[in-house]
């Protein structure tokens, strides 16, 4: 009989297993917590607004974002880059009379992305979709685009490319052999390398980076790309015969398109074979990681897409980060910072669209913006042509050197941390770089 | 010619690494007789209380390492002991690799429910060196090692030694031997197995746990991922030392190692023969290993003598129903799709939940055919359903052909793909051939995937919906009802042929294939049969996916998934059309109602895990054997009624949870089984 | 020309000498015994024959074929049934099941668009095929009974069934009547003796019950420690000195 009732229970609980792939996040409903009454205005102050989402006291929006994956990375955090903004909103009255409320913090472990939009779409009752953090596949974007929700997240996924309303905070992404860059041959022509090296695994992520690479090479011929292999393994990796390889070749210089996994896993072969030269990382502007591991990447290259915490001084949009970060207790990690943009992005085209919002003019009101960068947090996107626009001419890019485990900006200017060029330049050498915040 | 010395040698220490996670594998598979993919966890188990101790805590590394290795590497190996294990001496091996599956899950959430999901960076090993400036690099020459390395190094050879002496001079070992081979035997030696079944154990995770210590320095986080990817390059090691010689797996890795750093040095570094097979030497090598190397090729699982003690597994519930009572389930069945359709079709997000449902529904019938009716484990299902699903996306892009058509050419190209592997795979049996599935999957998840004409390389492939008879199925709602309509012929051709010649011959061969062959069943043929219809199944399923989601994304059919699917549908049950719908619907459906009570993430992988330790147990399926219950249940009442109105008949003997129907039931007509 | 010529069969497992250059024949439609002590090699003769083992020297030629390197399969479709010494059934199908399979493994018309169809249902012609063997065996009332519940007398019976349904030229049946009790061993041998009378089919019988051999087979051959140590009529070879301290100690 006990057996029985084992059995049974099993069952449900049984019932109740999907494998680890399978399942996604549970739906939390976070509440803004700006401490003290807050600020509600008389109703009637305020037109109402009939959209979803929309009520006399609230506008609700909710995120997905790749929370549990197997490398570690902390995508999550951009949900408290988001909360962070709206408790500074929120603290100030909030928009129109309305609280800005994550009401959602779905996760789509990987793959189920296209699930959880649609179950954000279906349940959720929000006005707007922010923040996406999701790697490898953006499969929901379709859903978002054919219903018209603003949509704002950390934009490295094609799918973030074409769809007015899809807002990624680097506008529109070329990818591969077709994406010259002047960002990769300014790094070497200022450290003064000439003999790279390049590695990259064999997912195609991974390889269409190299093609990139080369490409830029070939354009801004400061460097040549004396070694370059797509052939490393995803996990686990033996690199000592690249090294030695590179080693041979004179290499001054390493770039990869890889995770902190590989590069750390480079970097220790290198130290062990004695070729010790700087790395360019793209990937690697995580405190907590460079702090333990700073010893191997003395005098590297980490490369950042958004005004790094080290920026000194800090313009106003970035101190208003690190104290509503700080006050909430969250971690300030690259994807939160991300968030915190996504927010703004929002908020700029709330704002823009007065008090009789709907979803459309909330769009538009962003998608009039010429050079909006978050208060300087992002580099500029022209909104009017980059949701299309494979190469527009404008590049940007934060450099940043480690030195004892910590990020110094590098080439650019107090209180300004990016280095941009317009246009596109001829060469590396006659360009004229500019430093902005 | 100093150049080859050097790549030789840079190999070794990488091989040692593979060694060390190898024996690890094939000591635990020589003294329990399971093939431990969980081995990885149990690793990361040690690994994530040294880094605790050690990191976190600042312990000094010796009392550090006694702690993760000598005290908890065991206590893991005595809990799975006790609590599982110990269990399954009888159970066939392919039952405990599927345990062995469910601990793979289950076994770092457990560890992460305990020491939180904080990221973990700043890995120590326990030579004392640390990290950055003070990494300490030995130079021999031109050659250098670091700490870890060396430390790897004098562990492998230790635990190699250590090993080979244990088996060959100790009775312990012997011992540990003859309990694997049956346990039954062993007590009525007068030896007790479960004490030795138990010390084999905590020896194996001891191991384990050495392992994890070790080579937690190689990735930049402790993460049970890492290790995982290692145990699955390491069988290669394992499989060329047979499984069970120690001294042969410790040759096979230093082999593996310097083969691939020999591939890294003489091959053209940005060539595509060595961009396809740096990453994928481990999992060719297993693949020809397994299907070439003589002492693999000939062996045959070692069948316990006494394994005819068991009762045989009982037959479907189904077929032991009477007409009544199939009839009143088939109805039943009926008015809960009744309920259930226009529940799904309430809702955009139910709708696709719904309609994914159906299509891994489609893809686990392709379980049903291989596992449920030929007996065999494939753990390449998710490839043939990638197959279906490129084949799809490649000829629509490519080539403009119609959608429908395209999903039954990737049909096609699965079933081709299946007997073509079958051919040289199904001689194997048993685990080897669970193994060499697995070898192609991650074969072609590594070497063909990536290439832009199969995954369609760093932008997957977009997939329209299909339009034909005047329907555009870029409806939702219309394409839900497609996708059952596929369903339902699938199942009913799946109904056809296990009831067919091919399916006879197929229940013949699992019942006894001595007794087949002996009447004129061509075994291989068979089964080649099987395992193709089976890979088209799933290619089919693979090419609704891919239409369904928009895209063909490899994350949607990676290796690993494929694991998980065969393991949720033969714990459920794979012998029926029935177990495959509920499995498929269970996926999806089941995740949701965790979610609305709002149980912590975590405790959907444990469960899952927890669900496939029943399998051994029943291998007919968790559902099989509930629904053999309630059968006997329902029918004890039946009879009780029936006495009750006729009294001068005896109704036959009633068995509790009876194993076979009764006698004196007039209707074991064969009703077929859904 | 007999129907069955083995030749020299050996077979050594490391070490052991199993068979040693054992040789027999066994003609259309005789019934032929295999005796001998435990561990004699019996069963390994049979699986030699039936292809299960290899030998390692030596061939077995079949109605003027040379099928030593044949594959299991292929020698029952020449005409080989056998019944094993460990009953071997197949569980979870009924009775009749296991005859019907048998007939269709025999035709050998396995067609997977055919089963995809449901053209592949028995038909009325295979259904009454199989009841005419089950009545010769006195399983007909069994007919849809789970294998499961039958016994082990009857599953030999099943087994029988199982092998005739593919018209054998030679039966092998390895200790049919072990297990068995007196009733049943009569019955089968009966059962055994209408079978080669109405088929006309050889039997070659391995048994330890030598009365059972005695009331059966025309002709025996003796093993012991894998060699031949006797051949020829029934009543010769039970008279035999040699063969009765070998295999029957002193008894009488």
């Amino acid at each position: 009989m006990r057996a029985r009732w084992l059995a049974a229970s099993t069952v449900l609980l049984l019932l109740a297993a999907a494998c680890a792939n399978s399942s996604s996040g549970k739906t939390k409903t976070t509440t803004t917590s700006s401490g003290g009454t807050a600020t509600t205005a008389a109703a009637g102050t305020f037109p109402p607004v009939n959209e979803p989402g929309v009520t006399a006291t609230e506008i609700r929006v909710s995120g997905v974002a790749s929370t549990t994956n197997p490398i570690g990375g902390q995508y999550g955090t951009a949900f408290d880059g988001v909360q962070a903004y709206f408790n500074m909103i929120n603290s100030q009255g909030g928009i129109y009379g309305r609280k800005l409320v994550l009401v959602g913090r779905h996760d789509d472990q990987l793959s189920n992305n296209k699930r959880e939009v649609q179950a954000i779409i279906d349940q959720d009752n929000v006005f707007a979709v922010l923040p996406v953090a999701t790697i490898f596949s953006f499969s929901g974007a379709s859903l978002l685009a054919q219903n018209n929700i603003p949509t704002y997240g950390w934009g490295i996924n094609d799918e973030w490319t074409g769809p007015p309303n899809l807002f990624g905070h680097l506008g529109a992404l070329c990818n591969g052999a077709n994406c010259p860059s002047i960002l990769l041959p300014y790094v070497a022509w200022k450290l003064h390398k000439q003999r790279i090296g390049v590695l990259a695994y064999n997912v195609a992520n991974s390889a269409a980076c190299v093609d990139g690479i080369k490409t830029s090479f070939d354009k801004y011929p400061v460097a040549k790309v004396v070694y370059s292999t797509k052939a490393l393994s995803f996990g686990v990796t033996d690199m000592s015969a690249d090294v030695k390889k590179m080693s041979e070749a004179n290499v001054d210089f390493v770039t990869t398109c890889m995770d902190n996994n590989g590069v750390l896993t480079l970097a220790r072969e290198m130290r062990q074979q004695g070729l010790n030269v700087p790395q360019y990382l793209p990937n690697a502007y995580d405190h907590d990681f460079m702090a333990k591991n700073g010893g191997f990447f003395e005098g590297s290259i980490v490369l950042v897409q958004e005004s790094p915490l080290e920026t000194t001084p800090k313009f106003p949009a970035l101190q208003n980060y690190v104290t509503w970060m700080d006050k909430a207790g969250y971690t300030k990690t690259e994807n939160a910072s991300i968030g915190w943009t996504n927010a703004d992005m929002f908020v700029t085209g709330l704002r823009a669209a007065g008090p009789n919002f709907t979803r459309q003019k909330v769009i538009d009101g962003l998608n009039r913006e010429t050079s909006y960068d978050a208060g300087g947090m992002l580099a500029p996107i022209d909104w009017t042509k980059q949701h299309t626009d494979l190469h527009y001419p404008r590049s940007c890019g934060v450099f940043t050197m480690v030195k004892a485990g910590k990020f110094v900006v590098q080439w650019a200017a107090p209180g300004k941390p990016f280095v941009c060029w317009d246009g596109t330049p001829a060469t590396v050498e006659g360009s004229k770089p500019y430093a902005r915040q | 010619m100093t150049d080859l010395i050097t790549y030789v040698l840079r190999g070794i220490p990488f091989g040692c690494v593979f060694a060390l996670v190898a024996i690890g594998l094939v000591l635990t598979y020589k003294t329990s007789g399971v093939f431990n993919l969980a081995f990885g966890a149990q690793a990361y188990v040690s690994a994530a209380v040294y880094y605790d101790t050690h990191v976190r805590h600042k312990w000094p590394i010796i009392p550090a390492f006694v702690l993760a290795v000598l005290v908890f590497g065991p206590l893991v190996g005595l809990v799975l002991d006790r609590l599982i294990f110990r269990f399954m001496r009888t159970a066939p091996h392919v039952a405990r690799l599927v345990a062995a599956l469910g601990l793979l899950v289950a076994i770092p959430q457990l560890v992460n429910l305990w020491f939180g999901q904080s990221p973990s960076f700043g890995v120590e090993g326990i030579w004392p060196s640390s990290q950055g400036s003070n990494f300490a690099v030995y130079h021999f020459g031109d050659y250098a090692l670091n700490g870890d390395q060396v430390a790897t190094l004098i562990a492998t050879a230790v635990v190699v030694i250590g090993l080979t002496a244990l088996f060959r001079f100790s009775d312990i070992g012997l011992r540990m031997r003859a309990v694997v081979e049956s346990a039954r035997m062993t007590e009525l030696s007068g030896i007790n197995a479960g004490r030795v079944g138990t010390i084999a154990w905590m020896l194996s995770s001891l191991v384990a746990g050495l392992a994890g210590v070790l080579l937690a320095p190689l990735f930049a986080q402790v993460s049970a991922t890492n290790f995982t990817v290692l145990i699955v390059a390491a069988i290669a090691a394992a499989a060329f030392g047979g499984l069970t010689s120690i001294p042969l797996t410790l040759l096979g890795g230093i082999l593996l190692g310097v083969a691939q750093g020999l591939l890294g040095g003489y091959l053209p570094p940005a060539s595509v023969l060595a961009q396809g097979l740096r990453p994928s030497l481990p999992f060719v090598a297993l693949f020809l290993l397994l299907i070439f190397w003589p002492s693999l090729r000939n062996r045959r699982e070692v069948t316990d003598p006494l394994a005819g003690v068991d009762p045989p597994p009982p037959g479907l519930a189904a077929l032991e129903r009477s007409r009544g009572l199939t009839w009143a389930t088939r109805i039943f069945a009926l008015i809960v799709l009744a309920i259930a359709i226009p529940f799904v079709l309430s809702s955009n997000y139910w709708l696709l939940l719904g309609t994914e449902a159906v299509i891994l529904s489609t893809i686990f019938l392709s379980i049903v055919v291989i596992t449920g009716m030929a007996g065999q484990i494939s753990l390449c299902q998710a490839t043939f359903a990638a197959i279906g699903a490129f084949t799809t996306a490649q000829l629509v892009s490519n080539y403009h052909v119609s959608v429908m058509i395209t999903i039954l050419a990737g049909a096609a190209m699965a079933a081709v793909v299946g007997a073509l592997l079958a051919i040289p795979v199904l001689r194997l049996g048993g685990i080897y051939l669970a193994l060499a599935t697995f070898a192609f999957a991650l074969m072609f998840e590594s070497v063909l995937v990536p290439l832009d004409w199969v995954g369609g390389g760093a932008n997957p492939i977009k997939v329209p919906r299909p339009k034909f008879a005047g329907i555009d199925f870029a409806n939702n709602k219309s394409f839900f009802f497609l996708c059952i309509a596929i369903l339902a012929v699938v199942s009913v051709l799946v109904i056809f042929v296990r009831g067919g010649t091919i399916g006879r011959y197929l229940d013949a061969l699992r019942g006894s294939e001595t007794a087949a062959q002996a009447i004129g069943v061509n075994p291989t043929r068979a089964r080649i049969i099987a395992f193709s219809l089976s890979a088209g199944i799933a290619g089919l399923g693979g090419g609704l996916l891919a239409t369904q989601t928009g895209i063909a994304q490899p994350a949607d059919y990676n290796s690993f998934l494929g694991l998980f699917w065969v393991v949720l549908v033969v714990t459920l049950g794979s012998r029926t059309v029935e177990g495959a719908v509920q499995a498929g619907v269970a996926f999806y459906v089941v995740d949701e109602i965790l979610k609305r009570i709002g149980i912590n993430q975590s405790w959907q992988p444990i469960l899952f895990g927890l669900g496939a330790m029943t399998y051994a147990k029943h291998p007919e399926g968790i559902l099989e054997f509930q629904k053999r219950q309630s059968l006997a249940f329902v029918q004890r009442h039946l009879d009780r009624m029936k006495r009750r109105g006729a009294p001068a008949e005896p109704a036959g003997a009633d068995e509790a949870g009876a194993v076979a129907p009764t006698p004196a039931q007039p209707s074991s007509e064969r009703v077929g089984a859904d | 020309m007999a129907l069955l010529e083995a030749r020299d069969i050996s077979k050594r497992f490391a070490g052991i000498t199993a068979l040693d250059d054992v040789s027999l024949d066994v003609e259309a439609g005789e019934p032929v015994g295999l005796i001998g002590p435990n561990g004699a090699g019996k069963t390994t003769f049979f699986n030699c024959l039936l292809g299960l083992l290899r030998p390692d020297g030596g061939r077995v030629v079949f109605d003027g074929r040379n099928i030593t390197r044949m594959p299991v399969y292929k020698r029952a479709r020449l005409g080989f049934g056998r019944t094993f010494q460990r009953i071997e059934l197949f569980s979870g199908m009924t009775v009749r099941d296991h005859l019907l399979v048998a007939e269709r493994a025999h035709r050998g018309t396995a067609s997977l668009w055919k089963d995809m169809l449901n053209l592949s249902r028995a038909t009325t012609e295979e259904i009454e095929k199989a009841d005419a063997t089950l009545e010769l065996l006195g399983l007909l009332d069994y007919a849809n009974r789970p294998i499961e519940s039958c016994g082990l007398g009857r599953g030999r019976l099943v087994e029988v069934g199982r092998a005739l349904m593919t018209e054998p030229k030679l039966l092998l049946l390895d200790e049919p009547s072990s297990g068995l009790d007196r009733v049943e061993t009569e019955e089968l041998v009966t059962t055994l003796q209408s079978v080669q009378r109405e088929r006309g089919t050889a039997i070659l019988l391995v048994e330890h019950d030598v009365e059972m051999v005695q009331s059966f087979v025309s002709r025996l051959y003796v093993l012991d420690f894998g060699t031949l140590i006797a051949s020829g009529t029934t009543a010769e070879v039970l008279g035999d000195a040699t063969v009765r301290k070998a295999y029957l100690g002193e008894y009488v």
